[in-house]
């Protein structure tokens, strides 16, 4: 099959990309000036306890030497310990990043649904009254600093109203469901743990709400854009002409032709998403990455920001080559090549 | 006399520009009867298209606006229709084909899923079943009926292989094989009118040829009516029995084929056949129509054509009546009394 020869090559390609990806991270977290051992031992340690930290952690090799070392654990599955608490980051990972991927995807789900309906809606209704308010809702909502309508959204919802916990991604009285993909929306759906996934998708709704903001404006706006420009086509005229109805017309034959470039935004925004979850998450309270990314880079932690780096690298790479393949999908004329 | 097939009656259209309001259509005036092929010709910007559009009421409003006049299709005003009875009209009674075949057609679907499609909404009344037809068993075998008529609709426009090339996209075709499909799609559902407007403008000197003998043997076939737009007089004399000679706006002189070329009254219509090449057009001298085309947000009054005409008199600034010279030739110019 063509697509999937394709999808082969393109995971390959991930390889060097990665491979590079790494030497740069490598390199400049080596390079910053900063004392990661003197931060980690303490202000009172002693040169010899510095000296013994260096060996342990093999900071005193060459650079070159280091970052083969690296390379030669990752590919063993050994991402490194953290300097600073000894765990091992390939641990801490398998435990903040679903969390962090499972809101990410929830804001992105919003955001495209929500902005490609409302765009749709403006480029039907331009100029009008429903076009003005879908733009002055997303701005509104958009100009606004995360942090500051997060807590206002936990200050709503989630203390006058009582609708949503205000944080957190479970009860804390109860466990978890089963662990597969630690993200708990899909794993109590794959256990058909129904009772799981109703207290998941409560602690994931307002979170991932205010996380979706920021995508939602984009998203709506250059689906209005295009919608616009994919009304104006001669075939929307000949699809009126033979008398289509404007329900097939618009949901069937014109959306496909704007969403290919909303598409673009979505694989976009998802990068920024996953970046922009740290506050989200601070003020929430949501085991994600974002707090360990924060650590870790304050604390020129080496080993947990070379595999955090690694893993944002994946996530972007994959859904870079997933919205490539989409695009030949929507549209024939693009071939892969 | 039978009832018309379609009678455009006075017809104003205008729009809304940043200059003025533009009176595009300034009181059109066109019968055609079933079975007539009727050529609307004219400059480019004289409203041929608009009139074309503003049949299946595809002139988008605003800023468009009809200020006055009717469009009678077989006695009915298609002008009050609501837009839900006016796309059933389209789908049951008209056909139409634009110019540009490569941007007539959806680049993002197959050629079967946009002509099944034509055909479920023209023939089998797919809008009356909402979504959930799609379905049920009945809706499989009228599907299946429409992929059989989309292969039919395919040999009917001369498409070779049409069941195998159904599974092509737009782009996978050539521009005159474009607009074959195209005119599959138009006759899907059997039109009592066919409005192609000017079909053959952005297709090769060939392959002009070729769809107008295309449209030429459908009409003997299925006994359409069309109305045929165009700017180029050649294709008048070859595909149209009448024709209708459109000026800024309004419709100047109506008449049979062969009575136009011999025998052109108005002024304009006169100048536009001077105009044409012929065999013994001397090397240097082509001959134009002096003067330019007015501004319609500032059209003059009277007959529009007068700034322009070499026979212009003083009664020239009043809109001329139609004057009928004989059963079927009709001129709007002051020159002329009524001969009948």
């Amino acid at each position: 099959m063509k697509l999937g020869s394709y999808f082969l090559r393109r995971l390959l390609l991930l390889i060097p990309l990665l491979l590079g990806l790494s030497l740069l991270t490598f390199t400049v977290s080596r390079i910053l000036p900063g004392d990661p051992v003197g931060l980690a031992a303490g202000p009172q340690a002693t040169e010899e306890i510095k000296a013994s930290l260096r060996k342990e952690f093999g900071l005193d090799k060459p650079l070159p030497v280091q970052y083969f070392s690296y390379i030669g654990n990752l590919f063993r599955g050994e991402w490194g310990q953290s300097l600073y608490s000894r765990r091992e980051v390939a641990s801490d990972l398998k435990v903040y990043f679903p969390a962090t991927l499972e809101l990410t995807l929830a804001a992105i789900v919003f955001a495209a649904v929500l902005g490609t309906l409302l765009g749709v809606v403006s480029a039907l209704n331009r100029n009008k009254l429903p076009d003005h308010l879908a733009r002055v809702v997303v701005l509104f909502f958009v100009s606004f600093p995360a942090f500051w309508l997060a807590m206002m959204f936990q200050l709503l919802f989630g203390l006058a109203l009582d609708w949503f916990p205000i944080g957190k991604r479970f009860n804390i009285l109860m466990s978890p469901p089963q662990s597969i993909t630690g993200m708990y929306l899909l794993d109590s759906l794959l256990t058909w743990d129904w009772k799981s996934f109703r207290m998941a998708a409560w602690h994931l709704f307002i979170p991932a709400l205010v996380l979706s903001f920021g995508a939602l404006a984009s998203i709506t706006r250059i689906t209005r854009a295009n919608m616009l420009e994919a009304l104006d086509k001669d075939f929307v005229r000949m699809e009126r002409a033979l008398g289509m109805p404007e329900r097939v017309v618009i949901f069937k034959y014109v959306l496909r032709n704007a969403f290919i470039a909303t598409l673009t935004i979505i694989a976009l925004e998802f990068g920024w998403l996953m970046a922009g979850a740290v506050l989200v998450e601070t003020i929430f309270d949501w085991p994600g990455l974002g707090l360990y990314i924060v650590e870790s880079s304050l604390r020129l932690d080496f080993q947990p920001i070379m595999g955090i780096t690694i893993i944002y690298g994946i996530v972007f790479s994959l859904v870079n080559i997933f919205t490539d393949m989409a695009y030949g999908l929507l549209d024939p004329r693009i071939r892969y090549g | 006399m039978t009832q018309p097939l379609l009678e455009i009656k006075d017809l104003h259209l205008e729009f809304k520009t940043f200059d003025g309001v533009a009176k595009v259509l300034a009181g059109v005036n066109l019968t055609m009867q079933r079975g007539d092929v009727l050529a609307l010709v004219g400059e480019t910007g004289c409203g041929k298209s608009m009139t074309a559009l503003a049949v299946p009421r595809l002139i988008p409003m605003p800023p468009g606006k009809i200020s006055k006049g009717q469009v009678l299709f077989e006695g009915q005003d298609l002008l009050k229709k609501s837009p839900d009875e006016m796309q059933r009209f389209r789908a049951k009674h008209l056909g139409m084909i634009f110019q540009d075949p490569t941007t007539n057609l959806n680049p993002l679907f197959t050629i079967r899923e946009q002509l099944v499609d034509a055909v479920l909404y023209q023939q089998y009344d797919a809008h009356k079943v909402p979504a959930k037809w799609r379905f049920s068993s009945s809706a499989k075998t009228i599907r299946k009926k429409a992929h059989e008529r989309a292969i039919e609709l395919m040999n009917l426009v001369g498409i070779q292989d049409g069941e195998k090339r159904l599974s092509d996209y737009p782009h996978q075709f050539s521009g005159g094989m474009r607009q074959r499909v195209l005119i599959a799609m138009a006759l899907a559902g059997e039109p009592d009118l066919l409005i192609a407007d000017e079909p053959t403008t952005a297709l090769d000197v060939t392959i002009q040829a070729q769809i107008l003998g295309l449209i030429r043997d459908l009409v003997q076939k299925l006994n359409l009516s069309v109305l045929l737009i165009t700017h180029n007089l050649g294709v008048v004399a070859k595909t149209c029995e009448k024709v209708a000679v459109m000026y800024a706006g309004r419709v100047v002189e109506e008449s049979s084929v062969k009575d136009l070329f011999k025998n052109p009254k108005h002024p304009y219509t006169q100048g536009l056949i001077n105009a044409v090449p012929t065999q013994h057009t001397p090397r240097r001298g082509l001959e134009g129509i002096p003067g330019l085309i007015p501004n319609l947000t500032q059209a003059p009054e009277g007959c529009r054509f007068h700034p322009r005409c070499p026979r212009v008199m003083d009664i020239c600034q009043q809109v001329p009546e139609a004057r009928l010279l004989s059963a079927e030739h009709k001129v709007y110019c002051h020159l002329y009394e009524d001969a009948l």
